[in-house]
């Protein structure tokens, strides 16, 4: 039946010349290459489910709560729906992050690949989002919470506070309008515009051939897509829905039906919210206690914790390929892999960097832990504002010393040797070495 | 058990004056509680919290230390040195739930948790989890404001929604989960632990799992 | 190996759909599903594993860049630079005038006082008045004006305090009649309501971000992220013996932003 339709196919457009091309394609293989699949397969569960929840969900203030409570007393179907979508949410920001962190420390951002790792991190930061808009749409006690608290962040921004957040609530919050805004946001832009740059990424990833550990620069080394990594992809998937699906099975997740719906006057405790926006609330936490005005305005304490620091760290992120090929002064194309240890001031920053913004979540459940170890809240607080930027210091510090240990020891084995040379006879008839570039 | 009837001035004397003096007035470890009412005495004693082992420290529920005829005695004893105060309170479970879960929401959820299982309050203070008081602990808990708890008055919380409350409470434990999985939500912090295993797993199945090749490493 | 695992697949595959026609439970669906998918799963890899190639392939690199510089036309050279400057401020016109229906949207957002006016009555949300002794000494509840339950940034904490403790502030004589005082209940750090009242140490804390008002003390901030107090709400007794509201908040309410300009 297969032949059948390819031939149908081929008869009419001429498919089989690109069929071959995408079948016979080579990639190589390497367990941390499949840490991105996990990603993109939890975004399919997340359409596939999302798909299915839009004819469930009602978009106003009125029904919000109760079409989406009712899936746990209705059949059976939506209630998991519900909590496969939300799970997979949860995973998915968690697999982007372990999946960035392997491009990261084996430096294959680096050119000819920057703009796939601005697309990457975009998606990162649309994928937050995403999951903030989705799981507000319930309206319910605890989202609700977190709604308002993202609408003061947003009157905290100068001049264009005030105009944003009426625009986003319809006239102050928690407004006619909000529902419908974030119901639009997280059902249309978002994950159209996520699937835009996943397509630029997987199409960049493919027409720049995906980068390798084997150490031939001219050649890329691996399987074809068909059958080898096909197949295993195709594993990959399985297990990510397995995971999943296991996980949603057992473990409830965000019960509204327990948290009732939002209103202004109550809340629940502790109010945190999901766990990839819990670093800015980690960041509230913690934040001075400073309130400043520029010619009048106020410049609330939320600015410098939940504006300024994602903005700072977030350019930072963005721009590393950039600021790392400065860094190292390589301006040359690569693509071959750095073993992580090969550059230990990379995983210095990187494991920094990591530490602090898991800190920084950390800190988002600074009551919980205060009361578990019977210290009072300022205490955790204060733990919190030395830990945040002096331990990250330290774990980078030990991370790139570590990192530098490794290398040494390997290259003192002398499994390791990065320096490609041309060999030069010279006028003692011995051999001089030039070198001619590195291999990685 | 005892067939005599308790001593309630002896049993004070045995397990309370200690700290609470002999005239009931207290001293640098506790508080005066002349004229605190049946339902302060009956809910300090009645969860374990009192007798305290150490004064500074505040317990949670651990169940009755006393016999619940030594607990009475002692209950009509404080009260019989000086009336006053909130009665033990008549509860019944047989109110509205839902009303029950709609003034849950309002009054208590705040500092208990959503699901009564107890949240910080500052300082080292914590609202407890509801999961080991009676329905009669709770409400006179409602009634007394013990520690941190505000004071909930009859005109502000009637009789009939303090029943409703503790059938709330009690369909709450009786059910468990409501929803038919295995292990119940604590909170956006585990779920995330958990989303994060998730992740880790799919990695490490990855890595155990890598169909092995040769190394062509030059 | 293929073969059991995909005979697994299809197995749990049917049971799932089974299982969902017959209406069992989430835990049970999910995790015939999930089964169903570790049967791909081991499927794949086994196949994987057989099918694969013995050893590695190669295909060569092809650079994808730098190529030859695209021409310019001939006929552009000449003109070029009046034309292209020209274009691009024609196309910056053109995207300012595309945000301008976005900034259409909003009007000048007016400050949003609170639904609180003089002589409102104050009510709990269940829309019943509250009288000077309804809370005990120690109490808490949330109230609002009268008919206006629920309306934005009225929320407010009437607490019940023991007489004498409150320090009154020297524009406030009179604002907390019988030991009633009443607070904003918005938090004034991030909006979260401030729904935790420690009766013995009357203090108000916040369960978002964990700032602590003092109530004795005009809600202050003591703690915590907060730097503004709580306002206050002036409270009056009326002819039957109810509690009003003396008029709205004398300051805004809830956290600051740009625009409202101290």
């Amino acid at each position: 039946m297969m032949r059948g339709i390819v031939a149908f196919l081929d008869d009419r457009f001429g498919s089989n010349a690109g069929a071959r091309f995408v079948l016979r394609k080579i990639y190589p293989d390497h367990w941390s290459f499949y840490l991105g699949e996990f990603a993109l397969y939890a975004f399919m569960l997340l359409v596939a489910t999302g798909v299915w929840l839009t004819f469930v969900y009602q978009a106003n203030p009125t029904d919000a709560y109760d079409s989406v409570a009712s899936l746990s007393r209705a059949a059976p179907i939506g209630y998991l729906m519900r909590q496969v979508h939300h799970w997979s949410a949860v995973a998915f920001v968690a697999a982007i992050l372990i999946h960035m962190a392997r491009i990261f420390f084996t430096a294959a951002f680096r050119k000819p690949r920057e703009l796939n790792w601005v697309v990457g991190v975009t998606m990162l930061i649309l994928a937050s989002l995403t999951g903030f808009t989705g799981y507000s749409l319930p309206n319910d006690a605890l989202s609700g919470v977190g709604l308002r608290i993202a609408d003061s962040v947003l009157l905290a921004v100068p001049f264009i506070g005030n105009w944003a957040s009426d625009v986003f609530t319809g006239g102050g919050f928690p407004g006619p309008l909000i529902l419908q805004h974030l119901y639009t946001i997280h059902v249309y832009f978002l994950p159209v515009i996520i699937a835009l740059l996943l397509s630029a990424h997987l199409g960049m990833l493919v027409y720049q051939k995906h980068t390798q550990f084997v150490r031939e620069p001219q050649n890329v080394v691996g399987r074809r897509f068909w059958p080898d990594y096909a197949l295993r992809t195709l594993a990959a998937l399985g297990a990510t829905v397995a995971v999943i699906l296991a996980l949603a099975a057992t473990v409830e997740i965000n019960p509204i039906d327990v948290y009732g719906p939002y209103k202004d006057w109550t809340a629940p405790n502790p109010a945190v919210p999901d766990w990839y926006a819990a670093f800015l609330d980690g960041g509230l936490r913690i934040g001075p206690s400073f309130e400043f005005t520029i010619f009048g305005h106020p410049i609330p304490a939320l600015f410098l914790p939940a504006v300024v620091m994602p903005l700072v760290v977030l350019s930072i992120v963005i721009a590393w390929p950039w600021i790392d090929a400065a860094f190292t002064r390589d301006h040359a194309k690569h693509d071959v892999l750095v073993p992580p240890t090969f550059a230990p001031w990379r995983v210095g920053f990187g494991s920094g960097l990591i530490a602090a913004g898991t800190f920084l979540t950390l800190a988002a459940s600074d009551d919980a832990q205060a009361l578990a170890i019977h210290q009072p809240v300022q205490s955790m607080v204060t733990f919190y504002r030395i830990l945040v930027p002096l331990g990250s210091l330290l774990v980078g510090v030990l991370a790139g010393l570590f990192a530098r240990e490794l290398r040494r020891r390997s290259a003192a084995h002398g499994t390791e040797s990065e320096r490609v040379v041309a060999l030069r006879r010279n006028e003692h008839g011995g051999f001089d070495e030039e070198p001619v570039g590195s291999a990685l | 058990m005892a067939l005599t009837p308790v001593d309630g001035h002896a049993a004070y004397l045995q397990q309370c004056s200690s700290c609470h003096g002999v005239d009931l007035r207290g001293g640098p470890n506790a508080p005066n509680i002349r004229g605190v009412g049946a339902a302060d005495v009956d809910f300090w004693v009645g969860t374990g919290r009192m007798p305290a082992a150490v004064p500074w420290i505040e317990v949670g529920h651990r169940g009755p230390s006393l016999p619940q005829a030594t607990i009475n005695a002692i209950v009509d004893y404080v009260v019989s040195v000086q009336p006053g105060g909130p009665p033990i309170p008549l509860v019944t479970t047989g109110g509205d739930a839902t009303h029950g879960q709609a003034l849950f929401r309002e009054n208590c959820m705040h500092c208990h948790g959503a699901t009564a299982e107890g949240a910080p309050i500052g300082d080292q203070q914590w609202a407890p989890p509801l999961d080991r008081a009676t329905v009669t602990q709770v409400a006179e808990a409602i009634r007394i404001g013990p520690s941190e708890m505000p004071v909930f008055s009859e005109a502000q919380l009637s009789p009939g929604d303090v029943d409703d409350i503790a059938t709330y409470l009690s369909d709450m434990r009786a059910a468990g989960g409501f929803h038919g999985l295995p292990v119940r939500s604590s909170g956006p912090v585990p779920e995330g632990l958990l989303g994060w295993l998730a992740a880790g797993l799919l990695a490490l199945l990855a890595y155990a799992f890598s169909p092995g090749r040769k190394e062509t490493k030059s | 190996m293929t073969r059991a695992g995909l005979a697994i697949a299809i197995l749990f595959a049917v049971a799932a759909t089974l299982a969902a026609a017959f209406h069992a439970s989430p835990a049970i669906l999910g995790w015939l599903a999930a089964i169903a998918a570790v049967g791909i799963t081991l499927a794949a890899g086994a196949a994987a594993r057989d099918l694969q190639a013995p050893d590695d392939l190669r295909e060569p690199r092809h650079a994808r860049g730098p190529t030859a510089p695209v021409p310019e036309p001939p006929d552009m050279a000449t003109r070029r630079g009046a034309f292209g400057r020209l274009w691009g401020i024609a196309a910056g016109a053109f995207a300012v005038l595309g945000i301008a229906p976005f900034i259409a949207l909003a009007r000048k957002p007016a400050p949003r006082g609170t639904a609180w006016t003089a002589g409102a009555r104050v009510v709990t949300p269940d829309n019943l008045p509250v009288r000077a002794d309804t809370l005990s000494v120690g109490g808490v509840a949330t109230v609002f004006p009268a008919d206006r339950v629920g309306a934005p940034e009225s929320a407010t904490m009437l607490i019940r305090l023991p007489s004498d403790v409150l320090r009154v502030q020297p524009d406030r004589t009179g604002w907390a009649p019988d030991g009633n005082v009443a607070y904003s209940k918005i938090c004034t750090h991030a909006g979260c309501p401030v729904a935790i009242y420690r009766h013995a140490s009357y203090e108000l804390y916040c369960p978002c971000h964990q700032s602590v008002f003092d109530v004795l003390d005009a809600a202050k901030p003591v703690s915590g992220p907060a730097t503004r107090a709580l306002p206050q709400l002036a409270l009056d007794v009326d002819a039957e013996g109810y509690l009003i509201a003396r008029g709205d908040y004398t300051e805004p309410v809830g956290p600051d932003s740009w625009d409202r300009t101290l």
